[in-house]
């Protein structure tokens, strides 16, 4: 398996986690040849997720921007988001290694509760790492952590957010490898998770392009999905990377902006870094300290990105754009109020992008563009609530 | 012949082991740090610096804790350079940072500039040996040690990594991050059999070693204690607490 796309990924661990890495690396390869491994994950993806889950064709929110929008209804998954396809995979990866313990860390907190749901259907001990600042915003998801019978862990160092509970993950990981499996959520990370969450999340994509084949009879011409870290995003991309008339639009949580400071737009704004175990875009200052992130989506609040996104970007076969707070929850609204739809504010990044590419003309009469909607905005409500009452 | 080599080639005709002393660039504050780096230059055989970093997955609490008080202090790297003539006689300077700084101010620059200083060696605790040659092979151009790290976590690895180390291999005694926890784990004993088998460099024994008890405990199966947490809790205490901590170590190896 490849640790590198290009000069991005890597294994940037200390040494006392390379046995445990390389493990992982070497027994997910052999369990994606295993056909009872295969046919389990599948079971568990159609009879426990629900999937596939539906390409919807927007009507409403369509003839409003004037242009085709399909949503990819990953906001339908048990648990609410696309997390769980990831969590599905990896957790039955850790059965197969004879892990007991599953530790994970999340952001928005809908990794988390993917993780603890996987940790109770599979009868495992499980402990999520989540920022003080993010347990906060979330506090639902950290009480659905609990009643599912996880222990949270709230991280009161650093920024308190998601960048800090990887790190302290990490930490008690390279204590109890021994018995426990660190479920990383995103595709980042070093290797081999930026490799393994694209699998467990190309699901996403070759769903799409049958769906989209069989309802078009053609491929889209747009393919738009947010990126925190990234997970979402290449696992829709990923069905499309060969096909160069489909244009992939990746976007980040700008914040207040590209370029106002207070953004976590790493690949809008960042620099090439060593983070988390991994080469890839970082924000940082001029001595490579990790600067804070800010954006009104929890789950796109890190400061830095998949090193495969990194490499799309570089090789010019992604383009990746920054969306303000502002326009996300003008975007959460418009979708709430034409489709029924409430999306997650991570979504609604997508979403407002749509939005920005029809008023401003970007589009042609008979384009058609997927929107990967990653997960359900339930646990946003209080967030929306908030940036009002600060408007 | 690097200045390491040196060090524990007399220390190894003394029967002796080292004492690297490990403290962290800007702590407790940007006006103190020198007197503090001062005092443990005197106690130690190496001295080990390390520069902080916003995310250090390597360390435990107190080390954490150190680095994010040192980088509210503002420090930069420049600084560390231009400080090592302030304090750097006659024995080594190794300094302790993470990838990302050295990979920010340029690999080539960074190795080029730790030989101007007078850095004689460096430990980077998140590149392992897969990721290690860029770093390497810019280390040894300008003629500083790149410290190994190995672990007791696999046996085999470190058998394999410590073929081609140098200066000395930074031996971690137990899983998990810097700073103390717990009994020593048995297995870093079977670890320093297993590596003097296939090597000749010297073999420094680091984590969690906190007291005269624990050094103790190496005499005669490693060639160097490494204590860093132990000295930043003693940093808390005042520079007396400090100094006798220092000593009652030094008196023991």
């Amino acid at each position: 398996m490849d640790r590198y796309f290009s000069r991005f990924g890597g294994i940037y661990a200390p040494e006392v986690l390379m046995p445990a890495l390389l493990q992982i690396e070497e027994e997910f390869q052999k369990l994606i040849q295993d056909k009872t491994f295969k046919s389990e994950y599948e079971y568990y993806l159609r009879n426990y997720i629900g999937r596939p889950s539906p390409l919807y064709f927007a009507k409403n929110l369509s003839e409003h921007l004037g242009v085709k929008i399909y949503l990819k209804r990953e906001d339908l998954n048990h648990t609410g988001a696309h997390k769980i396809n990831n969590c599905i995979g990896q957790a039955l990866l850790a059965k197969h290694m004879g892990k007991r313990r599953l530790i994970a860390e999340t952001g928005a907190g809908q990794h988390g509760v993917a993780t603890a749901t996987v940790a109770a259907l599979f009868g495992m001990e499980c402990e999520i790492f989540m920022g003080e600042e993010d347990a906060k915003r979330q506090y639902h998801n950290v009480q659905r952590m609990k009643m599912l019978g996880s222990s949270v862990r709230v991280v009161d160092k650093g920024s308190k957010t998601l960048k800090d509970a990887i790190n302290e993950a990490m930490r008690d990981w390279s204590e109890t490898y021994d018995y426990t499996f660190y479920l990383f959520g995103t595709a980042a990370g070093p290797h081999p998770f930026p490799t393994i969450v694209k699998y467990f999340q190309s699901v996403i994509g070759s769903e799409t392009r049958k769906q989209i084949l069989k309802q078009e009879g053609r491929l889209p011409d747009y393919v738009f999905a947010c990126v925190g870290g990234g997970s979402n995003a290449i696992g829709i991309f990923s069905a499309f990377l060969d096909d160069p008339e489909v244009k992939l639009i990746g976007v980040e949580g700008a914040g207040e902006g590209v370029g106002s400071g207070r953004t976590a737009a790493t690949l809008c704004s960042g620099s090439v870094g060593i983070l988390h175990g991994t080469r890839t875009y970082v924000l940082q200052d001029e001595e490579g300290q990790i600067l804070n992130t800010h954006s009104i989506s929890a789950g796109l609040d890190y400061p830095g990105v998949g090193p495969e996104h990194a490499y799309l970007k570089e090789k010019g076969r992604v383009e990746y754009v920054g969306i303000e707070d502002e326009k996300a929850v003008e975007a959460f609204l418009l979708l709430c109020r034409l489709e029924g739809i409430i999306p997650a504010l991570e979504s609604s990044h997508a979403i407002a992008e749509v939005i920005r590419r029809a008023k401003n003309g970007m589009f042609e009469e008979d384009d058609i563009v997927v929107v990967n909607l990653s997960g359900r905005g339930d646990k946003d409500i209080s967030t929306i609530l908030q940036f009002w009452r600060e408007d | 012949m690097n200045s390491i080599d040196t060090r524990f080639e007399k220390l190894k005709s003394e029967k002796k082991m080292a004492f690297i002393g490990y403290t962290t660039f800007g702590y407790p504050t940007k006006e103190e740090t020198l007197e503090y780096i001062n005092l443990i230059y005197s106690y130690v055989d190496v001295l080990e610096i390390g520069f902080p970093f916003s995310d250090p997955v390597a360390d435990g609490e107190i080390i954490q804790k150190a680095s994010v008080r040192a980088l509210k202090e503002g420090v930069k790297l420049d600084q560390l350079f231009y400080s090592i003539d302030k304090f750097k006689k006659d024995k080594p300077v190794a300094i302790m940072l993470y990838a990302n700084t050295v990979y920010k101010r340029g690999i080539k620059r960074f190795f080029e500039d730790c030989k101007n200083f007078g850095v004689d060696a460096v430990i980077i605790p998140d590149v392992p040996y897969e990721e290690s040659e860029e770093f390497r092979s810019s280390c040894t151009e300008n003629g500083v040690h790149y410290i190994d790290l190995v672990s007791i976590s696999s046996i085999e690895r470190a058998k394999m990594i410590v073929k081609n180390s140098r200066g000395f291999v930074y031996c971690v005694s137990r899983k998990g991050v810097t700073g103390f926890k717990g009994e020593i784990d048995r297995n870093i004993y079977d670890l320093l059999d297993q590596l003097k088998k296939v090597t000749s460099t010297p073999l420094a024994v680091g984590f969690g070693i906190k007291d005269r008890e624990d050094v103790l405990r190496f005499k005669g199966r490693a060639d160097g204690i490494v204590i860093g947490s132990a000295i930043i809790k003693k940093i808390d205490e005042g520079k007396e607490s400090l100094a006798k901590f220092l000593e009652t170590i030094r008196s023991v190896l």
